[in-house]
Formats: C-alpha cells, sequence, structure tokens
C-alpha cells in the first residue's frame, strides 16, 4: 500500500496524459500533496485495524484479569520486569531514530536517512534478541504456551499431547515441578521449598539448602522437568517417586507440614503476612491460590504469548519495511520531493511501539 | 476520449462517444487480467469468482433441502432405517449446511457488492482514473483468491476423505460441520478442518480490509472538482458505512479466528471450558465482528437501492441527506447490538435488556430509507425495467425481513423463537432477500456499462419474478414453522414440520431455477446482446457519462460534477436507445 506510484506494465501507455513526467506521481492522482495524503489517510486507517486486532486481545486480557486476578499476580511475577523494561527502552529509542529519519528523508539528508535506518533496524534485532532469551528461559522452566505449559491441567495436557501410560504426567509430577518454579522465581522474595531430589530440575538454578545428605540414594538428577521429555523424567523417577495418590499424604514441601528446609515465614504465614516483593505486594504461592483458580494459572502465560508473539510478528513485519526502505534509501531513491514511503513505515513502526508501551505495563508490572 | 482504432472494435456503434479502445480489448492475455491493476479489470474479476461461489453454495442448499424433504429426515421413519446408516446421513447433513453457510457469508455476500459493483462503479462515480491505491486492489483481489483456495480445500479434503476414507490418516479430515459460526466449544472437539477453515476465513478478512481502506482513501481524496461530501451518490455514501465497518469490526474476527488456531493448535484454553475457558466469550468475540458484518452485507445493497430507486423512477432521490447520514448510523449503530445473538447464552438481564433497546434503535435508520425509496417512487416515472423490479423485490423483502428482526430483538419472543427456523428466515430475508436482491438488481443496472451489452427484458423479467415467487415460497413457511416450534440445524423433524420442509423445499428448485435464468440471461446478452448506449437509464451519475463498456483510464478530463440526482438534462433519443444530455 505504501507504494502508489502504480505504473506497472498494463498501465505504461498511460504516462501520457499530461503530468505524466513525475515518475513518482500516479496516473490516477492530480498532484503529488493529494497522492502523498492519500497514502497517509490509507496508513491511518490501516493502522486503526491493527488497533482493532490487539484490541480484542487486550479486551480478552482485561475479561480474565478481571475474573482472575489471584492468577495474574501470583504468575506475573515469573516474567523478568528488567528484561522487559530493556526491551521498552529499546523500543522506544528505535521510534525516536525513526522519527528522525523520517525528518531526514524529508530535508533530504541521503547519509543520516541510511544511518538512522540502520539505527532503527537494529533496535528490532536488539528487541528480537531480548525476547529470545526471555522466551527460552521460559521454555527452561516449563512455562511453554499450550497444553505443554507447567501449570496445565494433567489430566488434559496428556489428552492433548497423546501421552499415555509411563510416559503420561503424574500430579505429583506437575506438583514438584511448580515447587522448582517457585523456587526459581520467587527465591528473591524468601520462598524456598524442599524438593526431592529426583524432581529437581538443575536448569533452573535449583540449590537444596543441605546439600549431599539426601544424596546417597543412586539417582540421575531429573532433566528437564517437562512433558516433552517425560519418558526420561520417569526413568529417574521410578526409583523413589511417590505415586499419585500419595501426594495426599506426603509431608514434604507442603506448607503447614514442612519439615526442615521450607521457610518457616511461609509455612505459618496467613497471605497477608507473605513475604512482600518490590512493589511492596503480598506474594502468593500456588498453595494458597483457590483451588478453582488452580487449573487457570496457565492461561496468564497462554495470553503473554499470544499478546507478545502476536507483537512479535509486528515487529518482523516492521522490521521487512524499514529493510526495504533501507535498500531503497541506499538506491537514493528518496529525495526531498518524494519521501512519503519512509512517513508510512515510520507510523507502522510507531504503532509497534505504541503497542508495546501497552503491552509492557500491563504483563510485568501488575499490581 | 482517446480514438485509437483497434482491429477488435466493431461491434460498436460509432455513433456513441465509444471509440474502438474500451477496458475490455485494451490488452489481452491471462496475465493482462490476473495482474491487472484496472479497478474495472479486478471487478469483473471479483464478479466471476463470486458468483461461482453463489452457485457452489445454492448447490448445498439446495442439497440440504432436498435432504429435509426426504422421507428419511421424518423421525417417523428413522424406524426403518440402520442407525450406522442414519447417523452417517446426518452427519453429511451437518456438512451440508456448515458448508452452504460459511460459503456464502464469506465468499459470496461479504465481499459480493463491494468488492464486485464497489470496486467498478466506484471510481467511475467519482470521475477518477482507478482508486486510491491500484496495486492494493489487486493484492486484496490476489488474497481473496488465496483465502477462496483455503476454503476450497477445505470442501476438497472433505471429498476426497469421503471418496477414500483411509486418506483421513495423512490428510486429517475435511469439510465443516460446526456451523458457520465456529461456536466453541463443539469447534475443538470437532474432527471436521476447523484450522483450515478459520484460517481461509482469516485471510479473506485481510481482503476485506484492504478494499476498505481502498475505498475510503478514494472517497475521501478523489472527489472531483464540484462533489462535495453531500453531493456524493448515495452507494458511495453506503460504501464508506460499509468500509468503516471492515476496518473496525473485521480485525476483530481476525482475532477470534487465530484464539481459535491457536486453541485448536496449541490448547490454550481461552475459550475451553475443559480448560478452564470461557465459551460465552468467543460468542461475544464472534458476535463483535459479525454482527456489524450483516450490515457489512446489507449496507451496499442498500446503497445500490438507493442509486436504482432514483435511475428508473427518473425522479430526484427523496431526502438524500437523510439516507446519507442512516447509511452512517446504521454503520455505528451495528457495533453496539452483538449481544442480541445470545440473549439465551445466560448474559445478565441488565446487558439482555440494553442489546435489545440498542437492536431496536437500528430500525430507525432502516426504517428512514425505506421511507425515502418509497417517496422517491411516488409521482415518479417509473420504468419496470429489470433493475426496477428487483428494487421493489428489495423493498417488501427487506420490510420483511426487518420487521421480523423485532420479533427476535424482543426479549420475551425471542427465548421462543431462538434457534427456530423463524430466525433462519428472518435472516434470509435481510441476507438474501435483501443483499442477493440487490446485487442481481445492481448486476443488471450497471450490466450495459460493464460489458457493453443490453440484455432481454422480457427473461429478466420473468426470471425476477421467478427468484421473487421462490424466495417466498421457501422462506415464508420457515417463519411459520419456526413459531410452530422446529429447530433450526435439525437434520430431522417430526410428522407436524414435515409440510413445512416440502412446500420450502419446493420453493428453493424454483429460486435455483429463477437464478439459473438469470445466469442465462447475462450470458445470452454476452453472446447476442444488443450494443448499449453510454448512457440507457438515463441517469447523472458519473460512471454515465462515459462510454459503455468505459475506455481503459475511464475519463481523459475529469467530468463536472453537479447534483447526482438532478436527469432533467438527460432526453432520451431513440435512435441510439439511451439517454443524451440535452445540450449536447
Amino acid at each position: 500500500m505504501t507504494d502508489t506510484t502504480a505504473n506497472t506494465n498494463v498501465m505504461a501507455h498511460d504516462s501520457d496524459h499530461g503530468h505524466g513526467h513525475d515518475p513518482h506521481l500516479a496516473h490516477h492522482f492530480e498532484t503529488k500533496h493529494q497522492q502523498n495524503t492519500s497514502a497517509k489517510l490509507g496508513m491511518w486507517a490501516f493502522l486503526s485495524t491493527e488497533i482493532l486486532m490487539f484490541g480484542g486481545l487486550f479486551c480478552g486480557y482485561a475479561i480474565y484479569r478481571a475474573n482472575h486476578t489471584d492468577i495474574f499476580m501470583y504468575a506475573h511475577k515469573m516474567l523478568d520486569m528488567k528484561l522487559g523494561a530493556i526491551n521498552t527502552v529499546i523500543l522506544l529509542t528505535s521510534s525516536m531514530t525513526m522519527a528522525w529519519a523520517v525528518r531526514a528523508a524529508q530535508l533530504g539528508q541521503q547519509q543520516l536517512l541510511k544511518l538512522l535506518l540502520a539505527i532503527t533496524l537494529l533496535g528490532g534485532f536488539g528487541f528480537l534478541g531480548v525476547k529470545y532469551v526471555e522466551y527460552t528461559s521460559k521454555f527452561h522452566s516449563g512455562l511453554f504456551p499450550g497444553a505443554r505449559n507447567a501449570y496445565f491441567d494433567v489430566e488434559q495436557a496428556n489428552k492433548s499431547l497423546g501421552l499415555t501410560g509411563e510416559y503420561a504426567i503424574t500430579p505429583t509430577m506437575k506438583h514438584w515441578h511448580i515447587k522448582n518454579i517457585e523456587n526459581h522465581y520467587f527465591g528473591k522474595y524468601g520462598v524456598h521449598w524442599e524438593v526431592p531430589k529426583a524432581y529437581q530440575i538443575p536448569e533452573l538454578g535449583y540449590h537444596p539448602p543441605h546439600h549431599g545428605e539426601h544424596d546417597n540414594h543412586a539417582v540421575k538428577p531429573a532433566e528437564h522437568h517437562t512433558a516433552a521429555d517425560a519418558g526420561e523424567v520417569r526413568e529417574s523417577l521410578t526409583v523413589e517417586a511417590p505415586k499419585p495418590g500419595e501426594l495426599e499424604h506426603s509431608t514434604i514441601g507442603v506448607p503447614g507440614n514442612g519439615p526442615a528446609g521450607v521457610n518457616p515465614q511461609i509455612l505459618k504465614a496467613p497471605a497477608h503476612d507473605m513475604p512482600e516483593d518490590h512493589a511492596g505486594h503480598h506474594l502468593l504461592t500456588y498453595d494458597q491460590l483457590p483451588e478453582l483458580e488452580k487449573p487457570r494459572v496457565h492461561h496468564f502465560f497462554q495470553i503473554y504469548y499470544l499478546m507478545t508473539g502476536l507483537h512479535v510478528i509486528h515487529v518482523l513485519i516492521g522490521m521487512s519495511l524499514i529493510a526495504w526502505i533501507f535498500v531503497r534509501a541506499c538506491k537514493g531513491q528518496f529525495s526531498k520531493a518524494y519521501n512519503v514511503p519512509v512517513d508510512i513505515v515510520g507510523l507502522y513502526w510507531h504503532l509497534v511501539d505504541l503497542i508495546w508501551i501497552f503491552l509492557f505495563p500491563l504483563l510485568y508490572l501488575i499490581h | 476520449m482517446t480514438s485509437i482504432p483497434t482491429p477488435h472494435a466493431n461491434d460498436l456503434p460509432e455513433s456513441q462517444h465509444n471509440s474502438g479502445d474500451n477496458y475490455l480489448n485494451h490488452s489481452r492475455g491471462f496475465a493482462s487480467w490476473a495482474f491487472t491493476v484496472d479497478h474495472k479489470r479486478i471487478g469483473i474479476m471479483y464478479g466471476i469468482s463470486i458468483c461461482t461461489f453463489l452457485l457452489l453454495g445454492g448447490i448445498f442448499a439446495l442439497i440440504l433441502r432436498t435432504m429435509l424433504a426426504l422421507p428419511i429426515a421424518n423421525i417417523e421413519n428413522h424406524a426403518n432405517y440402520d442407525p450406522a446408516y442414519l447417523k452417517h446421513w446426518m452427519d453429511v447433513y451437518n456438512h451440508m449446511f456448515t458448508l452452504h453457510g460459511a460459503v456464502m457469508v464469506f465468499l459470496f455476500i461479504i465481499p459480493g457488492i463491494p468488492a464486485v459493483l464497489g470496486n467498478f462503479v466506484l471510481p467511475l462515480m467519482l470521475g477518477a482514473k482507478d482508486v486510491a491505491f491500484p496495486k492494493l486492489n489487486l493484492a486484496s483481489f490476489h488474497i481473496f483468491v488465496i483465502g477462496s483456495l483455503i476454503l476450497a480445500w477445505v470442501l476438497l479434503k472433505g471429498v476426497l476423505v469421503a471418496m477414500f476414507p483411509g486418506l483421513a490418516q495423512y490428510i486429517g479430515y475435511g469439510g465443516l460441520e460446526t456451523g458457520w459460526t465456529f461456536y466453541t466449544p463443539y469447534s475443538m472437539d470437532s474432527n471436521s478442518a476447523v484450522v483450515e477453515a478459520t484460517f481461509g476465513a482469516f485471510v479473506l478478512g485481510f481482503s476485506s480490509i484492504l478494499t476498505g481502506v481502498n475505498f475510503i482513501a478514494s472517497m475521501h481524496m478523489l472527489r472531483p472538482k464540484g462533489m462535495s461530501w453531500f453531493r456524493m451518490p448515495l452507494f458511495l455514501w453506503a460504501l464508506y458505512g460499509t468500509a468503516i465497518i471492515q476496518l473496525l469490526a473485521t480485525p476483530v474476527l481476525a482475532i477470534t479466528l487465530l484464539l481459535l488456531i491457536a486453541e485448536r493448535a496449541f490448547r490454550v484454553g481461552i475459550f475451553d471450558p475443559n480448560l478452564g475457558g470461557d465459551p460465552i466469550l468467543y460468542q461475544h468475540f464472534f458476535w463483535f465482528y459479525s454482527h456489524p458484518a450483516v450490515y457489512i452485507m446489507v449496507l451496499p445493497a442498500m446503497g445500490v437501492i438507493s442509486e436504482l430507486v432514483t435511475a428508473h423512477s427518473r425522479k430526484h432521490i427523496f431526502g438524500y441527506s437523510f439516507i446519507a447520514y442512516s447509511s452512517i448510523a446504521i454503520a455505528l449503530l451495528g457495533f453496539f447490538v452483538w449481544g442480541h445473538h445470545m440473549f439465551t447464552s445466560g448474559q445478565s438481564p441488565m446487558a439482555n435488556a440494553v442489546f435489545s433497546l440498542l437492536t431496536f434503535s437500528v430500525s430507525i435508520p432502516s426504517a428512514i430509507k425505506v421511507f425515502n425509496w418509497l417517496s422517491t417512487m411516488y409521482r415518479g416515472e417509473i420504468h419496470l425495467r429489470t433493475p426496477m423490479l428487483y428494487v421493489l423485490s428489495f423493498i417488501l423483502l427487506f420490510a420483511i425481513g426487518g420487521l421480523t428482526g423485532l420479533f427476535l430483538g424482543a426479549l420475551a419472543t425471542d427465548i421462543h423463537l431462538h434457534d427456530t427456523y423463524f430466525i433462519v428466515a428472518h435472516f434470509h430475508y435481510v441476507m438474501m432477500g435483501s443483499t442477493l436482491i440487490a446485487f442481481l438488481g445492481g448486476m443488471y443496472h450497471w450490466w450495459p456499462k460493464m460489458t457493453g451489452k443490453m440484455y432481454s427484458e422480457k427473461v429478466g423479467a420473468i426470471a425476477c419474478a421467478m427468484v421473487f415467487v421462490g424466495f417466498n415460497l421457501t422462506f415464508f413457511i420457515q417463519f411459520i414453522a419456526g413459531s410452530q416450534g422446529m429447530p433450526r440445524r435439525y437434520a430431522s423433524y417430526i410428522d407436524d414440520y414435515q409440510i413445512y420442509h416440502h412446500i420450502s423445499t419446493g420453493g428453493a428448485f424454483v429460486l435455483g431455477s429463477g437464478l439459473f435464468l438469470v445466469l442465462f440471461n447475462w450470458i445470452h446478452s454476452l453472446l447476442k446482446g444488443a450494443p448499449a448506449p453510454a448512457n440507457p437509464w438515463g441517469a447523472n451519475t458519473l460512471e454515465w457519462q462515459c462510454s459503455s463498456p468505459p475506455p481503459h483510464d475511464n475519463f481523459t478530463d475529469t467530468p463536472a460534477a453537479g447534483d447526482p440526482y438532478d436527469m432533467t438534462e438527460w432526453q432520451y433519443d431513440e435512435s441510439i436507445k439511451g439517454y443524451v444530455k440535452a445540450n449536447d
């Protein structure tokens, strides 16, 4: 849509209506101003559809957050606020260089235009790089999108992933996986569950406080404790894994009955006495969530992946457009007189930025 | 006009402004059509594809109507059939009504009038050489083709798997049996091709959005000198309203369908109650698009009728600004009534009452239009040509469709009528009785301009009568069946309803024959029709001021725009069987 200078082979005969001399003026426009204004109007109209498209997701977010507040309070703490903030800075900076690039194009500053477009594009790569780090660290914790998410209902996960028999995920596995996750992400708030060795996930940085005391079993430490590796996990569990039914009678790691190693503050404290996080808010653990909400914890991650995933797709589209503009700028196609494609791609990039400005606080900074 | 004689121009009369060169013979070959940026050729290509889908959807309709008329549909006879066969038969029925709905909605009614008539007529009405973004226009056609090929694959897969059941383990099951609305949770469990079909609809949505962007920019930027907003033809006002809805509602469908695909592919569980999701949220999302989409379907139809009624009554349109504003009012109000599809879904009574009230408010701008059309005809010089016959059919059918909507908008009666044949009849009166009828009327009206050929009025009138009679036979009886309690989407019925279904099926075949006669009439006109004059109806909108068919560039010089409905200057000239400007 950005290139309205439609002189394709079919229209090639038409360049002789008296104003066909300007190669950038399409035959159906009277003036350059009319053509440029049309292009910008069209882009603004298209951006309104993008807003509405994300609007559907924001609406879903609002409904789930209003109906299941505890889940959002609980799960959002697992997102890395620092990385989110870095990405916000990166995108805002790239938006600034983009706006500057538009100005440079209008003033005919060719070298500056190329430089600024390159920086903007670099910002896009930077954003994607940080996002890659974030996503992979979540994947390592078993916080996948879809049915592989550690919080997914066990029965439904087995059904959806087609896991049966010895490969099936058990409630016990899910129970300890969540303890691992909480140790990893909530450790900084003082949460520490004593997890049986067979269920420890080294990738999550879990270091038992009494290291060595429980080492008398010859058990391989569990690898990635996710459905993907269910078979492998199962192998290592055969030695000392409690059966699903035993879980209720198990005393290890269950608040209130806990042995040594569990933070005593957590064991005794009612919810409002829980340790506070960085923003002075009470911390929730999975066990303290209302029973009906527990099967829905995975929704936070689904919404997180859907929203940021769609945003990443838009970042990719924006970057392709900037790359296209960059190539054209290198060929010297833009001048004071003709620069509307830069302007239009700039508008798109600002939208990508704008959506992130809403995503960051809604996902990372809620309380 | 530039007069470059070409060897293909022999069939056009010399007496017109016609040069030999027109958009149809300007260039030749497959690529000159498939990759053209000429809005007229794009409009024609849309027309051919959309009529193909009308035929396809119509075949599904006839199959499902036939199935309902067979003895097997009557529950009394079920004991005579093998239960496995019966189940299979009902499964086929579910596929048929779903495919009929999905093909008709996504591939015929939604793109129908804007993409075919809008694309062809809009730049001509603006006195412009093309739409604002010709390449984008071509892109949206190509996206439409891709989307329709995806839906075609769903159908093909259904047929293949039905013929060779062993294929299912390689390519999955085909077809679609969720109903065109893809309601969760059933669309989660269905083993038909839900992901492919929703992806196809998603792609088609893009085509719709890009067309909307193009039309809005064209109307803002390409109006000629002298054409203020309130001198714009009413069809363009209607397309403007439509484009607003396309821009603002279609992306919500896009995200809904993406969520549905994510739901099926990854089990994100946003809509699936088994995973803690909310199936009513899906209905809200879906209808937030699909109710405004009803106005994507009917607003352009109303615009067509506004043009046709004044041209064939040879009288200035009555209440121009009311019709113009009512188009925008319908477009905006249409965004706030989606909840009336969910009166029985367990919405709060407060929400129900508000949605009901807002629903009634939509009837105000709709009624404004109807009364203005009637007033336009009053004391007009009505020519009962085929387009005008469709106008008269439209007004009657739309009135019935609109008035029966009041029963459904009222909370108390809707509890009884919800999900019965009453609603089937209601939306067919609005969708088919209005949009299809207006599409046919518009096609007849602009046919001479599009093809440069006149059609047979006699055959056109007979076909219109058959469509009208067949339509009422098919659907009026369904109001009665529905109010008696016949549920929609059921493959079988108790004995009491048999007579309604038999009458309805009979009517469907009359209707189908009428539509085939229309097709025959058009093909006959293409082959044997008399050459069309530039202005056969004496209308004053700008598209009649270029030759029929228009030259490649539409207009050499932008024509002067005045009042689009002041037809007094156009006098009938017997020698060319068309109208010419008196001062020429």
